[in-house]
């Protein structure tokens, strides 16, 4: 069937497996249920029966399309079971989410999961709490009755024939865009890659974990006292509205309600709020410290390995979005100070420079700015190039000049206006006006391009990476949300193909963060990993960008039994480690 | 169709890199788009104090003409059409200059000539057409000098680079500056009436 993007497969396998998942452990299949679409041969297999497998019972040779709802789940439990990875997945969820990224929820109720996506096509499907009620008696575990075994199975067996009539509806909404199949089997390979690295997860100092949880009521008394005397907004460990409203009065700072009336309380808020009024920093940091901190939520296993899913594709720019409670990069930096290497290993943490800078500077074809990047240094390359600093001038000898223009060039990334950039550098519009002309003429190349990109993804409803990750553009779509797409979900493909090039390179690559890899190899080893993973970091960049290659930086290495430090988590660190201390004393 | 699948085995890394180059989407918006800049708007008014631009060096691109300026109403016009007898005293001769400012703005500077009688303010004249002398090969801004009696530049000491002119006719040009009713060409024109009391 020429017209048929999935054709050239000899057999094409739905597969899903029912599975007991604990925080931070691998899972452990129950079931497995799979059906060739074609033939309709369907297979289930129950628990006892999967651990006396040595292989899928099924092809998964290169003729062969294995197709999952969330594959990296299905793939996590090939590896729990000691099976060979298909060499080719599709991933309907993921390919469920580029067919609807972007638009408004009144298009897409009900979120990505699979109902959702079966009530999108108006295909039926049991109803949630059906769904919900076995997933609970699977996760509560064995012993598992016979009857239980035969309705997990057809419960199991639901999902399958829902995903197989999924499957013709996606690949006949998805396969008229440009290579959409060579497309989605790339995201599969980085899903395989997905459930490799979660299979691994990052190393955590069960210990000192023990401690911080037995001891978290004094640990947030002891961060609050470091401002407890300038800032006494709070009773005890208790944040009091009143008295941060009465201390907002005192210092005439304007804050953001909510629609009900009530002082914003929220990250994002402290967040700008913070950059606008730098009193406010040290009430934000102590709030980060405390309210990202839920300690029980942290994924750890038996193992000591800290493991969560790492949701691929779960933001509108394809970044991971990995739960920020159960992730250990996710909460406060001072809280990596629990990542540590076991004995005789360690870890290495490499990432791109100013991946951002880098990609805008290589699409736009800005030869200008590629040299200020080439350069090493951009910020410093830009003040020179717009005549706001000498020739020669360095990071040491103009820190404040440098200081302003990284905000404005990574500022001009998201669109910020002179209003905003004023109040942020806490400078004059006028010159804030100033500093954003001096980048338009500078870099006219780079925005020519950028206004070019929102204009096609204006002219023609959506705008896709190069790897064909979609984002559609609708009357709600916000033009500086569109900005800064291009150079955010094209970095996302970049570090997608480099953990795809790692991991199939047999790099142990406990996780992805943003823009950088957490790597772990024995002590011995460890530089020539880091040379190996840089190969497919630069690799990766080249494809992504024909050729140019974004810098490379060995941010850290730590060796067991040093622990990962996070500059700027290290003095809160050190006082809980000190206040642990004198406890312990 | 994974190289994988093309050749039964496994790809050397040149020769995936050049399939996966086969199946990226291209990003040259700029070249891409389907959209041009379309100029419709044309400002008629001398550059501002703070100002940099550039006067475009060709002849082509200037034009001769009578300025006619109400004072009161800081309006500008041009006369033609045997008017101009008419409005002797609100008439001067002045040169259209074709400008760019940094931000890219066209604009047409209608600069009053030096009168052949030599009457009073000559030198504010004389000065206007020696910035835009100055500003045919630099970036310039000009300021009304009042003890100077004259129009001071400034020229830029950096390399700021070529100006980006319009890719339209300056008769085109003209025709967006002077839009609307900016040519007095009869008697009945409302900026005449206006003057002569007849509104």
């Amino acid at each position: 069937m020429a017209d048929d993007p999935l054709g050239r497969f000899v057999g094409i396998w739905v597969v899903d497996f029912e599975f007991i998942a604990r925080p931070g452990e691998r899972p452990d299949p129950v079931c497995l249920v799979a059906r060739e679409v074609r033939t309709n041969r369907l297979i289930r297999v129950w628990r006892d029966e999967l651990a006396a497998l040595p292989a899928p019972p099924f092809p998964v040779d290169e003729n062969t399309l294995y197709v999952a709802f969330s594959a990296s789940a299905e793939l996590s439990c090939h590896l729990a079971l000691g099976w060979p990875f298909p060499a080719q997945v599709l991933d309907a969820h993921v390919e469920f989410i580029n067919l609807i990224n972007g638009l408004p929820q009144r298009f897409v109720k009900g979120g990505t999961s699979q109902l959702a996506a079966l009530a999108h096509f108006g295909l039926s499907a049991i109803t949630s709490e059906e769904k919900a009620q076995w997933r609970k008696r699977i996760l509560e575990g064995p012993p598992f009755s016979r009857d239980e075994a035969v309705g997990i199975l057809d419960y199991c067996q639901t999902d399958v024939d829902g995903l197989a009539a999924l499957l013709p509806r996606l690949v006949q909404r998805l396969s008229p865009r440009s290579h959409w199949a060579d497309h989605a089997l790339l995201r599969g390979r980085y899903v395989k890659a997905v459930a490799r690295m979660e299979h691994t997860g990052v190393p955590i100092d069960v210990a000192a974990l023990g401690k911080l949880v037995s001891n978290w009521a004094e640990i947030k008394v002891a961060l609050i006292d470091q401002i407890r005397a300038e800032y006494p907004l709070w009773e005890g460990a208790t944040f009091k509205h009143d008295r941060f409203e009465a201390w907002l009065i005192g210092k005439r700072i304007p804050w953001p309600r909510t629609e009900a009336g009530r002082l914003s309380l929220s990250r994002d808020t402290f967040k700008e709020m913070a950059k606008a009024y730098p009193i406010v920093a040290p009430i934000r940091e102590v709030r980060e410290n405390l309210s990202s901190m839920r300690l029980s939520d942290l994924a750890v296993g038996s193992d000591g390995r800290n493991r969560t899913s790492l949701f691929p594709f779960g933001t509108k720019s394809s970044r991971n979005a990995p739960s920020n409670s159960r992730f250990v990069f996710g909460p406060a930096a001072w809280l990596r100070a629990l990542i540590r290497p076991t004995r005789g290993r360690a870890l290495a943490y490499l990432d791109y420079s100013a991946q951002e800078v880098g990609v805008a500077a290589a699409l736009s074809g800005d030869e200008a700015l590629q040299r200020a990047y080439d350069s090493g240094d951009p910020y410093m390359s830009f003040a020179v190039d717009a005549g706001l600093a000498p020739a020669g001038a360095t990071k040491r000898s103009h820190e404040t000049i440098r200081s302003l223009c990284k905000t404005v060039v990574l500022a001009t990334n998201y669109g910020q206006q002179a209003q905003a950039l004023a109040e942020r550098l806490d400078i004059s519009v006028l010159q804030a006006k100033q500093l954003l002309q001096a980048h338009r003429r500078t870099y006219g190349r780079f925005w020519q391009w950028s206004q070019a990109a929102v204009d096609t993804a204006v002219l023609t409803g959506h705008v896709d990476t190069i790897f064909g990750w979609r984002l559609h553009v609708t009357p709600d779509t916000r033009v500086t949300s569109l900005l800064n797409h291009p150079m955010q979900s094209n970095g996302a493909e970049m570090l997608r193909l480099a953990c795809i090039f790692a991991v199939e390179a047999g790099i142990s690559v406990c996780a992805p963060v943003h823009d950088a890899l957490l790597i772990e190899a024995p002590v011995a080893e460890i530089e020539v990993a880091i040379e190996r993973t840089r190969a497919c970091m630069a690799r990766a960049s080249r494809i992504v960008l024909g050729g140019r290659e974004v810098g490379t930086g060995v941010d850290k290495v730590v060796r067991y039994p040093d622990r990962f430090m996070d500059a700027r988590g290290v003095r809160v660190w050190e006082l809980v480690v000190g206040l642990l201390e004198r406890q312990a004393a | 169709m994974t190289i994988e699948n093309i050749n039964g085995t496994a790809p050397t890394e040149a020769a995936e890199d050049g399939w996966l180059a086969s199946i990226a989407l291209r990003q040259d918006y700029a070249e891409t788009a389907g959209v041009e800049k379309v100029l419709v708007s044309v400002p008629f008014r001398k550059p501002n104090k703070d100002e940099f631009f550039r006067v475009h060096p060709s002849p082509s691109n200037r034009l001769d003409i009578v300025l006619v300026e109400f004072k009161t109403e800081r309006e500008l016009f041009v006369a033609m059409g045997g008017v101009e007898g008419a409005l002797l005293e609100l008439s001067t001769p002045a040169r259209l200059f074709l400008c760019v400012n940094r931000q890219g703005t066209v604009f047409v500077w209608p600069a009053k000539l030096p009168l052949t009688d030599r009457r009073r303010n000559d030198e504010w004249r004389t000065s206007a057409l020696e910035v835009a002398r100055l500003a045919e090969t630099s970036w310039v801004r000009a300021h009304a000098d009042m003890n100077l009696g004259a129009y001071q530049p400034f020229r830029a000491q950096m390399d700021l680079g070529a100006p980006k002119w319009p890719e339209l006719s300056f008769a085109a040009i003209l025709k967006l500056a002077l839009k609307g009713d900016r040519v007095i060409d009869s008697m009945d024109h409302w900026a005449v009436k206006q003057h002569l009391g007849q509104v």
